[in-house]
């Protein structure tokens, strides 16, 4: 009932300011973990953060209320986040493991990672990951979240998402097992 | 397979999240989306884009058309002087038909009598090169 106030004074012109407000206040903390396990480092989330949410104030009048405000933002953030690190890739002069490169890099020089050792080889392990493996496995392992709510922010049946988690796991193990 | 990563798990326990954000960062994060929106987000601009978007296709199939009539078409016909000359004969074959069309039988005859340019010095000449050249045998021979 609250989430159906809010979208309709998101939709109306008087309102849509004031609403918005509340909407990022709401959010604004569930999206930025999200998309910080994507993109690693804190100036590139926020910049992925902010493109999200502007995409939302763009496109807020031809949301469709059946996919649920919760899943489309999801959904916005995820797509945004991968654009992000696609465009970077493409950017750049190398190809192949470029985007591993670069999210290590961010890993590392982040002055916001206040992890342990085994903490950084976990997450070197996690960005070596293929993207779609990567989202799965922060989803599930860190966010705890239910494939079923997965299955409808990534657009993928559950029965493949328990194989991504499945593969990613093992890769994981054998990622840990050579350090 | 489960068990190495469940004991990563359990040492990560203590603290699952290793990544921070700079101090008050949420609570700053919406005044500097709303300026960035206010900066950006001009619905004006949109709308022009949106149109030029639903134009750009035709524009550019006209001026693809356009460019291969400029490049082809005109540079042949103001240049190659049969083509030229072709069309300014039709055109003048064209008037004479048309006048020829609409005038009568006494006009036309009124026309040959009054023109002063029918009997002209070249017909006096052609006439004095027959009467010096043809004899009175040739004429004999031309008529049987």
């Amino acid at each position: 009932m609250q989430t159906e106030s809010l979208i309709n004074r998101l939709k109306q012109e008087n309102t849509k300011r004031l609403a918005f407000h509340e909407l990022v206040k709401t959010y604004q903390e569930k999206l930025y973990w999200h998309i910080r396990k994507i993109v690693i480092g804190h100036d590139d989330t926020d910049d992925v953060l902010q493109n999200t949410f502007i995409k939302v104030w763009n496109n807020i009048e031809s949301f469709r209320e059946e996919s649920g405000l919760y899943t489309w933002l999801f959904r916005i953030a995820t797509n945004e986040a991968l654009t992000f690190l696609s465009q970077k890739k493409r950017r750049s002069i190398f190809s192949g493991n470029f985007e591993n490169d670069y999210l290590i890099n961010s890993l590392v020089s982040d002055e916001y990672f206040e992890g342990s050792e085994i903490q950084l080889k976990l997450q070197k392990a996690i960005i070596k990951l293929p993207d779609k493996q990567r989202l799965v496995f922060n989803m599930k392992y860190f966010d705890e979240m239910k494939y079923e709510d997965m299955s409808k922010i990534l657009d993928t049946s559950v029965g493949a998402l328990k194989a991504s988690y499945h593969h990613a796991v093992k890769k994981i193990e054998e990622q840990l097992k050579q350090e | 397979m489960k068990k190495e990563i469940r004991n990563t798990k359990t040492q990560l326990s203590e603290k699952m999240n290793p990544f921070s954000t700079p101090d008050s960062y949420f609570d700053s994060f919406s005044e500097r989306l709303m300026s960035r929106i206010d900066n950006e987000c001009v619905p004006e601009t949109k709308e022009k884009t949106s149109f030029y978007r639903i134009l750009r296709p035709a524009l550019i199939m006209a001026a693809s058309f356009a460019a291969v009539f400029f490049i082809i078409f005109i540079p042949v016909h103001t240049t190659d002087p049969e083509l030229t000359s072709k069309s300014d004969d039709h055109t003048i074959e064209l008037v004479d038909i048309m006048a020829f069309y609409f005038m009568d039988e006494n006009e036309i005859i009124n026309a040959f009598e009054n023109d002063d340019t029918y009997y002209s010095d070249n017909d006096a000449v052609l006439e004095e090169y027959l009467m010096a050249s043809i004899t009175e045998y040739d004429l004999v021979d031309y008529n049987n």
